[in-house]
């Protein structure tokens, strides 16, 4: 019995992705954690139609509130502790004042000798990003047009993802562009939903 | 919305694919209880005079009222034979119709018109509702369109994404909300970060520093309402290959000094296509497939380093 408990826990860990670091009791409070907050998200629609607060409040926010509530007034008081980001890497004030990349000190820019090949290089790297990253807008883009319902500007996007990567850039960031994930999460925000979700 | 502009506009659609499927959809359509019979149309173009969001949202209220029609037509019964509804069906794939050109079309109705018994069972398939694969398909077709308004380099006004989509609606709590999903998604956007950093064999500091960077100028200045921008899954992606993966797990890997001067040349890339109308033009080539395989191949690409490095598969099978 106890071997047939360890060997689902240890599925499961293997399907959330945690590391083996963590105990049993972590992966049961990160597990029922997560069926929360997906609970959470289910039954937003319900509870607007119950009470106007929840109308203002988003789903995504509610699932964060609550799986905090229950890491910092239920988990801890018990004595154990679920892993946070902190763990997984650590971050310090280092990078905190984005400086420019050839005065921050952490690279070392004696690397770049300008010749040929380097130049091809950065042509080469830049080139790829730059149709990756108007692939994924235009993309992301098209896919909110289709939740929302509403028509975007593509060239404008265009224009203000470059010049975020220039800025990016020469701050010593990695660049980036229109995530798909986060604009999902994010679609609660507009008023058509809202009206829809009030309708049902 | 005007009704006569959505017509003028279906009759313009070249492709005889739609010109089948609209007639289809007036036959569903043109119930006595839908209230609004106007087809479905591809190209629809809402004239610029007018604000655009007043605009789309009518339009999105239409398209509601148009699924649930068709959601009702759905509900009826089949009363027409297998045979038909096996010949619509083949008619509506078969790889002939996709042509363009208006000789061809003439063609097709001329077969139409000679064939008796193709005639007889797309009458009869439009007089009836069909199996529930081709309609499911047509809906689903129909919920991914977006309205085209493409004419030129169309920028729009600084204040588009600040007021809400519904002129009568309450600003307050329209504010408040906006407030508190900027939280929800700052929230989700610091982990997501530090994944794709460590994804790029870069420190999570880079990652955090242009997530801020780029969600900041693209908030401010960007064209899409309801978007967030940041460091994304596809330039970590591209980014892996370039850089040679670290020692130290919070470090920066080797290479790493031409990867600021190739993303400055990126955005400036990006900027010569925006003056070139290439975001607009990516908008009208790409197709919904597209879409959803390039979702699936970066998902599929997201998770490989995981299965790699980070999946203990192999602690799932040995116990103690």
């Amino acid at each position: 019995m106890q071997i047939a408990s360890d060997f689902i826990l240890r599925f499961l860990m293997s399907i959330c992705f945690i590391q083996d670091k963590t105990n049993t009791t972590q992966i049961l409070w990160i597990i029922f954690m997560a069926v929360v907050g997906m609970m959470a998200i289910e039954f937003t629609p319900w509870l607007r139609r119950k009470s106007r607060i929840f109308k203002l409040i988003p789903g995504a926010l509610l699932a964060i509130l609550c799986s905090s509530f229950i890491e910092y007034c239920i988990v801890r008081p018990l004595g154990s502790k679920t892993p946070l980001v902190q763990d997984k890497s650590h971050l310090n004030q280092d990078g905190v004042i984005p400086l420019p990349f050839f005065l921050n000190k952490q690279f070392d820019m004696t690397k770049l000798k300008m010749d040929k090949n380097d130049w091809l290089r950065i042509l080469h790297q830049g080139y790829m990003l730059a149709a990756i990253g108007t692939v994924e807008s235009m993309l992301t883009m098209k896919i909110v047009d289709a939740n929302t319902g509403t028509l975007g500007w593509g060239n404008r996007q265009e224009f203000a993802v470059g010049f975020a990567n220039v800025v990016a850039g020469f701050l010593g960031g990695m660049g980036g562009t229109a995530m798909i994930g986060l604009s999902t999460i994010v679609r609660d925000s507009n008023d058509v939903f809202v009206n829809v979700y009030n309708d049902v | 919305m005007n009704s006569s502009n959505n017509n003028e506009s279906d009759d313009k659609a070249p492709t005889a694919v739609s010109a089948a499927v609209g007639d289809l959809e007036e036959a569903l359509l043109s119930q006595p209880s839908s209230p609004s019979p106007t087809p479905l149309s591809n190209t629809h173009t809402p004239p610029l005079s007018q604000p655009l969001y007043s605009n789309s949202y009518s339009h999105k209220q239409q398209y509601l009222e148009e699924d649930e029609s068709i959601s009702e037509s759905l509900s009826t019964p089949a009363t027409t034979t297998d045979h038909s509804l096996h010949l619509y069906s083949e008619n509506v794939s078969s790889p002939l119709i996709l042509s363009s050109d208006t000789e061809s079309q003439q063609t097709i109705e001329n077969e139409k018109n000679s064939n008796s018994f193709l005639s007889k069972a797309l009458a009869a398939a439009a007089a009836s509702p069909v199996d529930e694969a081709t309609l499911a398909q047509v809906q689903d077709d129909h919920l991914l369109q977006v309205p085209t308004k493409k004419k030129g380099l169309h920028v729009g006004t600084l204040l588009d994404g600040w007021t809400p989509y519904d002129p009568k609606a309450d600003k307050t709590s329209f504010y408040v909300r906006e407030c508190l999903n900027g939280l929800a998604i700052s929230f989700t956007q610091i982990p997501e970060s530090i994944f794709f950093s460590k994804l790029a064999h870069v420190s999570p500091a880079l990652g955090l520093r242009s997530s801020w960077i780029v969600g900041l100028i693209c908030a401010l200045i960007g064209g899409r309402p309801a978007m967030i921008n940041g460091s994304s899954g596809a330039y970590a992606m591209m980014i892996s290959t370039f850089v040679i993966p670290p020692l130290d797990s919070n470090g920066n890997g080797q290479d790493i000094e031409y990867l600021f001067p190739s993303v400055i040349f990126a955005g400036i890339l990006n900027m010569i296509f925006s003056f070139l109308n290439i975001g607009d033009g990516l908008l009208t080539l790409l197709s919904t497939t597209i879409v959803i395989a390039f979702c699936n191949c970066l998902a599929i690409f997201m998770a490989n380093p995981l299965f790699n490095y980070e999946f203990p598969v192999r602690k799932a099978f040995v116990i103690h």
